[in-house]
């Protein structure tokens, strides 16, 4: 009864995602949606990518990066330059800055992750500002002056694109013995490790694989803005994406989602209002923390809720056939 | 030959100095963190209104430097104080991310509504002690360093006795090391929480002050950069151990000027950070703490 | 051959010696027992035998192969499995989860097709819902299925965790004080549902206890532990009868009694 609650559930999630994204792309094809407002859904998009895959790591796996920017960083220099450099395919482009990031992720969670909680959380937030001020440093990257004419190549379609086969790939591997193996790292990782579960390997696939899609979502990034700078992958920005993934649920794939796309669109909507935009946006986030500390959805996902109402009449009909069989007896 | 120890002597001056205003600030995270294991990221703007309350109290209420000093001490407290009770008590039972995050949208706030009141531009901070340079043996000290060190090391030397020798101080140790059998012994956990918070607090603000006078210029966003490194140095020096959080800043401050001296300025942040891993994988309890090993 | 011996096991923090040349020598489908007063080095023994700790000094060989310096997880592969002292379940998630988990490392698709999805997936993920189901049942947990390891109530928690060792597929099954916390029925109850196990799924059982009756009642040796050192070993009547285990140990029992 449990299942046909979560397949039911997951078909009204499915319906719902599909209908919202019906209606988006007729808004963007038709031209309903005005060019500025296609530009902040096509951050959403990139906000999606980087909120589910931080959640890998910080929500699913129970690490705590602050480093975030960092890996966005990597990718969005490192595809910046292939494209002006060697005009190669622009999915090539973002592949190899996917890789590049992970290459990093790894290099930086072999030794790291010895470390544990607000360890952990410090060296990750050390690794992307030595990234940043690597950055500043160099010729090939502009330095502080940035680095522009970065053709736009990041399309609205291309976004989304990129956005969805994230969540799916997420998902997937969430609802896999090799996802559960990082909830188990999350959940006590001493009892993991004697489970049989080789946690440093997960950790370390967790900070690749979170890394990699960071350097993807950088890579759309750049050839979204067609200038970077180092000022676009400072400690803030990490903390923006944090914010996303806590926001939404650590642990939660929709929770990220939501997050992502309310909190990109909020001080978009509060830009009338911009000298107060800053003020009102981290009010909402102490207040938020303080009511609801787990987040919007916890560890659940939408479609978890959604099935609840199958669910609790399941739960019902369960109560009552105990009821019935226990005035028999 | 001669030169180069003069220059190194330099350097370790401007160093020390630099490391006494980290020092200070870092005080404020270590204690913060020993007692209620929170990394406090709304510190360094704590840091940040100190400086600007000094600025106040010498610009408009025509205070001289050490009662403006003491009065942004006493007002930073205050907001400390505040800060702990309204937004980081409630969840004291909560998980540490929480608290985090709050912290971080604290300080968010904190810099936000700065920026609204006082706006992003620098300011000059009033010119309390005219410059003077003294040279011994080749080497140049100023007054305000000489000011800095001094304040640093009398407000150290209050706080180790504060520590060490009085009831609270006795009661904040308790607390350190287990609040659940301080609570039992008859401690009132919330009010050595508060006074903690008092205390690291008036300390960032006497930074932020010292600063203000070394530097001569203060801003909204002074905070980010300096509430990190200091951060850095209490890690260095052994997060929750108060002498650490000393030696981490000042390894911190003379470890910047000579990579400034060595290299071009914009390296300095990443060498803080570079130190901070390289001592984090080495050294993981940091300087002076104990390594702790997980029950199984 | 054995399927776990150790030979002069030496565990020293600083300067105390917590576990001193400690030997064993586990044969198959046995169940021997480690019993000792508080803080005798019980518990450091099996941290050190499913590699928690690295020993000091001293082999241990699980089927011949020798692991000192294997992590955990490489440990429990080669099969050995083990439950906590102070119960360590994944709290938040569900009992079935908590069984599922440990049949990850006996997967064998890998990362790509978890996001494909291709092949054996569903017929393994499908065939380790049955699997869990099954030891759901033995366990008599299959009421709690959806509920929180948390939620469950302190003996149900206890066999969880030996359920979920057994989904390790160990050969070896170490439990460290699985009565704690139990109430004479449910002692019982265990005991019984120890010795089913063990024949049912050939188990060689090494097992921390205080409960006499429980140890006493399930084991065919024991090995007495005071101080890091083996005082004494042999069969529950001579360990019982030997006088340097009741001046250690069960002196206080046997005067009270």
């Amino acid at each position: 009864m449990k299942n046909a609650a979560v397949k039911y559930g997951a078909i009204i999630g499915a319906l719902i995602a599909l209908a919202g994204l019906v209606f988006i792309n007729y808004g963007v094809y038709s031209y309903y949606i005005d060019f500025y407002l296609t530009g902040v859904l096509v951050i959403v998009c990139i906000n999606i990518i980087l909120a589910v895959s931080l959640n890998l790591i910080n929500g699913f796996t129970g690490q705590f990066s602050l480093g975030h920017a960092g890996f966005m960083a990597v990718g969005a220099y490192i595809s910046a330059l292939l494209t002006i450099h060697t005009g190669w395919a622009f999915p090539v482009v973002l592949v190899l800055a996917g890789v590049a990031s992970a290459l990093i992720g790894l290099l930086i969670g072999l030794p790291t992750l010895r470390l544990r909680g607000d360890y952990l959380a410090i060296a990750t937030l050390g690794f992307g500002e030595i990234v940043r001020v690597v950055i500043l440093n160099l010729k090939i990257t502009g330095g502080p002056r940035g680095l522009g004419g970065i053709a736009p190549k990041t399309t609205f379609f291309s976004a989304e694109l990129a956005a969805i086969l994230t969540i799916i790939i997420f998902v997937n591997l969430i609802r896999s013995s090799h996802g559960r193996a990082f909830v188990a790292i999350r959940e006590d990782e001493i009892a993991a490790e004697a489970m049989g579960i080789d946690t440093t390997k997960y950790k370390v696939l967790a900070f690749s694989l979170g890394a990699a899609f960071a350097g993807i979502a950088g890579g759309l990034f750049a050839h979204h803005q067609m200038f970077i700078d180092p000022r676009s992958f400072t400690f803030q920005r990490s903390i923006e994406i944090l914010v996303m993934v806590v926001f939404g649920g650590l642990g939660s794939i929709s929770g990220s989602i939501v997050a992502a796309a309310a909190l990109t669109i909020l001080p978009e909507a509060l830009r009338g209002i911009a000298q107060y935009r800053m003020i009102v946006y981290s009010a909402l986030l102490i207040i938020l923390m303080l009511v609801r500390p787990q987040g919007l959805f916890g560890t659940k996902e939408l479609t978890d809720l959604l099935g609840f109402k199958a669910k609790d009449t399941a739960h019902k009909e369960k109560n009552q056939a105990v009821e019935t069989t226990g005035g028999e007896g | 030959m001669a030169a180069i120890i003069q220059e190194i002597i330099q350097q370790l001056v401007n160093g020390i100095s630099l490391g006494s205003i980290y020092a200070l600030i870092a005080l404020g995270y270590t204690m913060v963190y020993g007692i209620i294991k929170l990394i406090n990221f709304a510190h360094g703007d704590i840091y940040m209104l100190g400086a600007f309350i000094g600025f106040f109290a010498i610009n408009i209420f025509q205070m001289s430097f050490f009662p403006a000093l003491i009065v942004a001490m006493i007002v930073a407290a205050f907001f400390g104080v505040v800060i702990e009770r309204l937004a980081y008590r409630p969840l004291r039972h909560s998980t540490r991310i929480a608290a985090l995050i709050t912290a971080i949208g604290v300080s968010m706030l904190i810099q936000n509504v700065a920026l609204l009141v006082w706006k992003p531009d620098p300011r000059s901070f009033p010119d309390v002690f005219p410059f003077k340079s003294y040279k011994i043996w080749g080497v140049y000290l100023d007054n305000r360093q000489l000011v800095i060190l001094g304040v640093a090391l009398f407000l150290m030397v209050v706080l180790h006795y504060i520590v060490r020798y009085t009831r609270m101080g006795r009661a904040m140790r308790a607390v350190a090391l287990d609040d659940d059998a301080a609570r039992l012994m008859g401690i009132d956990v919330d009010r050595v929480i508060s006074f903690t918070f008092a205390l690291g607090s008036a300390l960032a603000a006497a930074a932020g002050v010292l600063v203000g006078i070394y530097y001569n210029r203060i801003d909204p966003m002074m905070g980010g950069m300096p509430g990190l490194k200091a951060f850095v140095a209490a890690v260095l020096g052994g997060i929750g151990v108060i002498p650490g959080a000393m030696i981490g800043g000042l390894v911190m401050g003379v470890a910047e000027v000579a990579v400034v001296a060595l290299t071009t300025s914009t390296w300095k942040d990443a060498v803080a950070f570079g130190i901070l891993i390289i001592i984090l994988l080495l050294r993981p309890a940091g300087i002076l703490g104990q390594h702790e090993r997980e029950k199984v | 051959m054995s399927l776990l011996e150790v030979r002069n096991l030496t565990m020293q923090f600083g300067g105390l010696t917590a576990v001193n040349r400690f030997c064993l020598d586990l044969g198959e489908n046995s169940i021997v027992g480690l019993i000792g007063p508080n803080g005798a080095g019980k518990t450091t023994v099996f941290n050190c035998l499913t590699g928690m700790y690295t020993p000091t000094d001293g082999d241990i060989y699980v089927n011949g192969q020798k692991v000192n310096t294997l992590k955990p997880s490489q440990i429990t592969q080669l099969g050995l499995a083990r439950t906590f002292q102070n119960i360590r379940l994944f709290r938040d998630l569900t009992v079935f989860d908590n069984i599922r988990i440990a049949f990850h490392y006996q997967i064998r698709y890998g990362l790509l097709n978890t996001i494909f999805r291709f092949g054996g997936f569903a017929r393994e993920e499908d065939n380790i819902k049955v699997r869990t189901d099954e030891l759901l049942e033995i366990f008599s947990l299959y009421d709690y299925r959806n509920e929180l390891a948390r939620n469950l109530p302190y003996g149900e928690q206890r066999r969880l965790e030996i359920a979920r060792a057994l989904a390790a597929n160990p050969k070896v099954l170490l439990l460290d004080e699985p009565a704690a916390g139990m109430n004479p029925y449910e002692t019982q109850a265990l005991t019984e549902l120890i010795k089913w196990v063990k024949e049912e799924f050939a188990l060689t059982v090494f097992l921390i206890e205080h409960d006499m009756r429980l140890v006493m009642g399930l084991c065919e040796r024991i090995l007495v532990l005071d101080y890091g050192i083996t005082i004494a070993e042999g069969t529950p009547r001579e360990v019982q009868d030997n006088p340097a285990v009741i001046e250690a140990y069960l002196g206080e029992e046997a005067l009270s009694c």
